[in-house]
């Protein structure tokens, strides 16, 4: 690491590293009670118990059991979204004529917030897995389809008579232009609809199901645990950012595509 | 050849600068831009015809809106003519095709593809062997100075390179027919005549046929052997000058005599017009309510 990214990662790292002494200071001299707030070191510890075990917590040294629950269902309903959303936005934003029988139905149903599909999902998908994959097919759906909709069709004007001059036919257009220019949207599509998948699976979670990070979440809550609440608030974030850069990776390394 | 339709139109007996057969027809050509959120037509050509001979350098030079990326835009494929015909060898077109190359102003490279892959697209479009392209695209390359350039990206080179790639890729198709919209226009001026002097020496070697936009009098009059010159909107032909300037040329014809008389007319004719189309409403020439 140079000298210059050392710096930046020291302005970035400031700010955290301040809200964690405060914190830290508030908590360990008493001045917040630790059900309300615990310090961080108890929140260390109880993560640290969550992932290797060691007390006789319910949680202790389950991770990987919630997290694989968890991750069946991101997996699942991310899919869902994506085999649904690509595949839609391609054809309307290719051709407008298909576009104007479904894009406005799409338009107004995306005006229905996602929490507002709950009560219907449990009742067509019953508690568990079911609802919370269709949640999160839902809410994925929406970003990736808009984002690959709108690649498709604002692709510079100019590359699509450059391709034509240069003897690309109708047909052909679509593979090596049109997809191409459109694929960094597409991946934006792809991350934003992501992130909005790990939204939609704790919320799924809430529904009473008995694991994933999401169901261990609201049962902390119930137990009035404060450190496995923050610690699994963590969790989530940093699986966040995780995936997203593993997707990232995966798009731009293995299928070879830019971002710009 | 594609995008063409088959059904040959009549020869017609029309003045030419020349005795070759005409490459290119422009034959009374109207074209009108109708705009249905405001209400207006924009009339962009107006009668306008003009012929190109087999292995004339035509360069199109007049005030900014006065018809000429319409009249390309019209040859290219990409737009039809309100009326008239425009034909290439006598054939009306109809969509773009490969017999017309095409470089564009700027931004028209394919940013996904590194140099090579750029040049490489057309042949391959066309369903040329790979071992033969490939060759054609290094010696190509290499004539346009590039070839250490080849796996770079787009993003990576400088303007003047990115319109080298540009040419390269129209050239490696062997279009008979070469269109240049303001190909140099946002380029600086000391790369834009090395640019200009590369393009003579490839054009001296194979002598297609070129038809060149640009607002500029001195590149028109410097690469053409035609200059058209257009009138402000609806675009009409005012004059349309051979520049009998000594071949193979370079920097140096910029002090001849005749480049500086013939430039001077040039220039004052396009100011003149320009002037014409900024009185005229704010350039709103030939604008039209609809009824």
């Amino acid at each position: 690491m140079n000298l210059d990214r050392l710096v930046a990662f020291a302005k970035a790292a400031s700010l955290p590293v301040a809200i964690v002494i405060v914190w830290a200071l508030v908590t360990e001299t008493g001045w917040v009670a630790a059900y309300v707030l615990p310090p961080p070191r108890t929140v260390v510890a109880t993560l640290i118990d969550f992932f290797f075990g060691g007390s006789s917590q319910a949680y202790s040294g389950k991770f990987m059991a919630h997290f694989v629950e968890s991750l069946y269902r991101v997996a699942g309903g991310f899919a869902c979204g994506a085999i649904l959303g690509i595949p839609l936005g391609i054809v309307l934003g290719y051709n407008r004529r298909i576009g104007a029988f479904i894009e406005p139905t799409i338009e107004l149903s995306r005006s229905i917030p996602g929490i507002c599909w709950l009560p219907l999902a449990l009742v067509w998908f019953g508690i568990g897995t079911g609802t919370s994959v269709f949640l999160i097919a839902l809410g994925s759906f929406y970003s990736i389809f808009l984002s690959t909709l709108g690649g498709v069709r604002y692709v510079n004007p100019v590359l699509l008579r450059a391709g034509r001059s240069l003897g690309a036919t109708e047909s052909s257009l679509l593979t090596t232009v049109i997809l191409p220019a459109a694929f960094p949207s597409i991946l934006s599509g792809l991350r934003l609809g992501l992130s909005y998948s790990w939204i939609y699976m704790v919320l799924g979670e809430f529904t009473g199901v008995n694991y994933g990070l999401g169901a261990l979440l609201l049962q902390s809550r119930d137990t009035m645990d404060t450190p496995l609440i923050i610690g699994l608030m963590a969790v989530i974030g940093g699986l966040g950012v995780i995936s997203d850069r593993l997707m990232l990776l995966f798009m731009t390394r293995i299928l070879g595509m830019d971002v710009r | 050849m594609t995008g063409v339709v088959a059904a040959k139109v009549p020869a017609v007996t029309m003045p030419r600068s020349n005795d070759r057969p005409a490459k290119i027809s422009f034959r009374n050509i109207t074209k009108e831009f109708v705009s249905k959120a405001r209400g207006t037509s924009t009339k962009a050509l107006n009668g306008l015809s003009l012929d190109i001979a087999e292995k004339d350098f035509v360069c199109l030079i007049g005030p900014s809106g006065c018809g000429k990326s319409t009249l390309l835009n019209l040859i290219g494929g990409f737009e039809h003519a309100t009326s008239g015909d425009v034909l290439l060898d006598g054939v009306r077109v109809t969509a773009p095709g490969p017999d017309r190359g095409v470089v564009f102003q700027e931004g028209a490279l394919f940013p996904w593809l590194n140099v090579l892959d750029n040049v490489c697209f057309g042949p391959r479009r066309l369903g040329l062997p790979r071992e033969r392209y490939l060759e054609e695209a290094h010696a190509i390359l290499e004539e346009v100075g590039l070839l250490p350039f080849a796996r770079h990206l787009p993003a990576e080179l400088s303007g003047g390179m990115r319109q080298r790639v540009a040419i390269a890729r129209a050239l490696i198709n062997h279009p008979p027919v070469l269109l240049m919209d303001e190909p140099f226009a946002a380029l600086d001026p000391q790369t834009r005549v090395l640019m200009q002097e590369m393009l003579l020496r490839i054009w001296e070697h194979d002598n297609r046929t070129v038809l060149f936009i640009t607002h500029d009098v001195e590149e028109a009059l410097f690469l053409g052997t035609r200059v058209v010159v257009m009138s402000s909107r609806p675009g009409r032909i005012l004059k349309d000058v051979r520049a009998e300037l000594p071949r193979p040329r370079d920097f140096s014809v910029f002090g001849h005599p005749e480049f500086v008389k013939v430039k001077a007319e040039l220039f004052a004719l396009v100011r003149e017009q320009t002037i014409a189309a900024a009185a005229d409403a704010s350039g709103n020439a030939g604008t039209v309510r609809t009824p």
